[in-house]
């Protein structure tokens, strides 16, 4: 088919139908780069909220009104001890956003975690078992996902009170769909196939199957789709606390830090931009993982090129 | 295709009425919204006995939810004990603001979106493809709320072209859909390049080509037209995703829409009015993806069929 493109070589379709060995390479590496650079932001990030917090010479709570909203260090008037700068009540900036970092981290691996268990069983069930069960899940999902999320997210906060377990688990109420969906439609092909048949046949117990057969074969996917997960759920974090209706003093968020920085955007712009930077750094390296991820664990060249 | 939509309208009218019992349900085992909301302590409690029979919140649960059905069957979603009136006036009186933003930002992530979308696909790896796959994973990674200030900042504490907040002027909107609006566009760039991407590939294209059709009449007859199917499906998920969105945005630029208002329903503790607009929402993107459904199915024959 490409030679007939080719026929008209001035028209631009020629790598489409048939990518060159040459710009598969260029794709891979380009590809590869972006990877790299995900796991660099991801290390940042994972460095920050593992270890900033013991480097950080200062508490993220301590107010300093003599010192408050300090320009950052490069700037006229800026103080080398607060490199980012100071918020209103004095507190540097950046040890903060280290603060912010753990909790991001701490929220994020919770509920993603635990919304990766629930829709993993609640998938297998519903495929495995089918039935009443299957239809009561699947019709849970739906309804979930008639409301925009972030109301659901306010109204629960608000009704039972905010606390980061509070946040922890309507964040896992978000994400447990899209497990259980793509468990779901997994188990629902892989049951039918042939070594899933001869276990079956062989009079192995339906929990062996789960377990040894379906669980490990959906594993790859759970583990990209969880990555994409986690930088949904950091987002939805900082949004919820941004809205004020999350993570609460004297946990550091960065949605917090956010809301903090905007009341005062005519006079310091540096509050609201650097959490906002780390947010955004954040969620792209994770992004870059997770997509590269995706790409390796999926075999056809498809899907490179779609993206 | 008939009985294709009523199973659908059936569907959408039972997850409906789930959406309200959970919803009730929540509000009811979170507590007597009438003690939180008169804290204070200034009622006495008369006017407390009183207030709770109005509302009916001395009834038991089930009850209290299937007044609640009928009521919105019949128009009423409810009382704002903050403002003391009926809760659906209240959020009529907002809606259009909501609708106009989201809107306005799924306008301009289409104009945007489908030439990225269509450029990228026929050069793929080019300066286009690349500066869309930029805008894809900025659409993806910025969280709309750092974005939005951010917006401020520069166009209108800096360079003071645009208005920062309200709805008062026509420029008002800019800043506030192009915020909301980046994230579908995005999505949308990157679902259409996709679709292209396969459609390009497909034997009708070879044979539109074969037969020396033109490549504008190729592109946009034959590609673009096949390429459409999972655009709107896509168009019409995000669409529901921009209200929810809109909640983020109209507290950020002080858009006066149903999304400040839920946000002030939250300050006040007004959980009537939250779940009256939670409801509103809920029928807002229900019916949002059951139009998407039929537009698909009207696009797509298969899908009647199955």
């Amino acid at each position: 088919m490409s030679d007939i493109v080719e026929l008209r070589s001035d028209r631009p379709f020629r790598t489409v139908s048939s990518p060159s060995a040459f710009s598969v390479l260029v794709r891979l590496l380009f590809r590869d780069r972006a990877a790299v650079m995900g796991l660099i932001l991801v290390i940042l990030w994972l460095g920050l909220a593992l270890f900033g917090p013991l480097l950080a010479p200062t508490d993220p709570n301590e107010q300093d009104l003599s010192m408050s909203l300090l320009p950052p260090a490069w700037e006229m008037g800026g103080d080398a001890s607060y490199p980012l700068g100071t918020d209103h009540l004095g507190r540097d900036i950046l040890t903060r956003i280290m603060y912010g970092a753990r909790t991001s981290l701490v929220v994020g691996l919770a509920s993603v975690g635990l919304s990766l268990i629930v829709g993993a069983m609640a998938g297998v069930v519903a495929g495995e078992w089918g039935g009443w069960v299957d239809d009561v899940l699947m019709r849970l999902a739906d309804i979930q996902l008639a409301i925009p999320f972030i109301l659901v997210g306010i109204t629960m906060l608000a009704l039972f009170g905010q606390s980061t377990l509070n946040m922890i688990l309507v964040l896992m109420l978000f994400g447990w769909v899209i497990f259980a969906r793509l468990v779901r439609s997994e188990v629902l092909i892989l049951r039918e196939m042939e070594f899933v048949q001869a276990s079956r046949a062989l009079g192995a117990h339906r929990l062996w199957i789960v377990l040894y057969h379906l669980l490990p074969n959906v594993m790859g996917q759970i583990v990209v789709i969880g990555t994409l997960e986690l930088a949904n759920v950091i987002i939805f974090e900082s949004a919820l606390s941004f809205l004020g209706l999350g993570i609460r003093p004297p946990e550091v968020s960065w949605g917090t830090m956010l809301a903090d920085g905007r009341d005062y955007l005519r006079v310091a712009w540096w509050v609201a931009t650097f959490p906002g930077v780390a947010i955004t750094l954040t969620i792209v390296g994770v992004n870059l993982l997770g997509d590269w991820a995706r790409d390796m664990l999926d075999p056809q060249f498809k899907s490179r090129l779609e993206l | 295709m008939i009985r294709y939509l009523l199973r659908r309208l059936l569907l959408s009218v039972v997850t409906l009425i789930a959406v309200i019992v959970i919803v009730s349900g929540m509000l009811h085992v979170s507590g007597d919204p009438v003690a939180v909301m008169l804290q204070s302590g200034i009622a006495s409690q008369e006017e407390r006995e009183t207030l709770r029979q109005e509302l009916g919140l001395d009834r038991p649960f089930i009850l209290q939810a299937i007044d609640f059905i009928v009521g919105v069957v019949q128009g009423d979603l409810g009382y704002s004990l903050r403002f003391r009136k009926a809760a659906a006036p209240l959020i009529i009186e907002r809606l259009p603001a909501t609708l106009q933003l989201a809107l306005v930002a799924m306008l301009v992530a289409l104009v945007v979106a489908i030439p990225v979308g269509i450029l990228s696909a026929m050069k793929p790896h080019s300066t286009v493809d690349y500066a869309g796959r930029l805008l894809t994973l900025a659409g993806q990674s910025i969280p709309m709320f750092w974005l939005g200030i951010m917006a401020v900042l520069v166009f209108s504490v800096q360079l003071r072209w645009l208005p920062s907040a309200g709805r008062l002027e026509p420029t008002s909107i800019i800043l506030p859909a192009t915020t909301l609006g980046l994230f579908p566009m995005a999505r949308i760039a990157r679902i259409l390049r996709a679709s292209m991407l396969e459609v390009l590939n497909r034997d009708y294209i070879r044979t539109a080509r074969a037969k020396g059709l033109s490549e504008s009449k190729t592109l946009i007859g034959h590609a673009l037209r096949n390429s459409a199917i999972p655009v709107v499906t896509v168009t019409g998920l995000q669409f529901g995703i921009l209200l929810g969105g809109a909640l983020v945005t109209e507290t950020i630029f002080s858009w006066p829409g149903v999304g400040l208002l839920a946000i002030q329903a939250v300050t006040n503790r007004d959980f009537p009015l939250l779940r009256a607009i939670v409801l509103v929402m809920a029928l807002s993107f229900v019916s949002i993806n059951l139009i998407t459904d039929v537009l698909y199915a009207y696009l797509d024959p298969r899908i009647r069929y199955e």
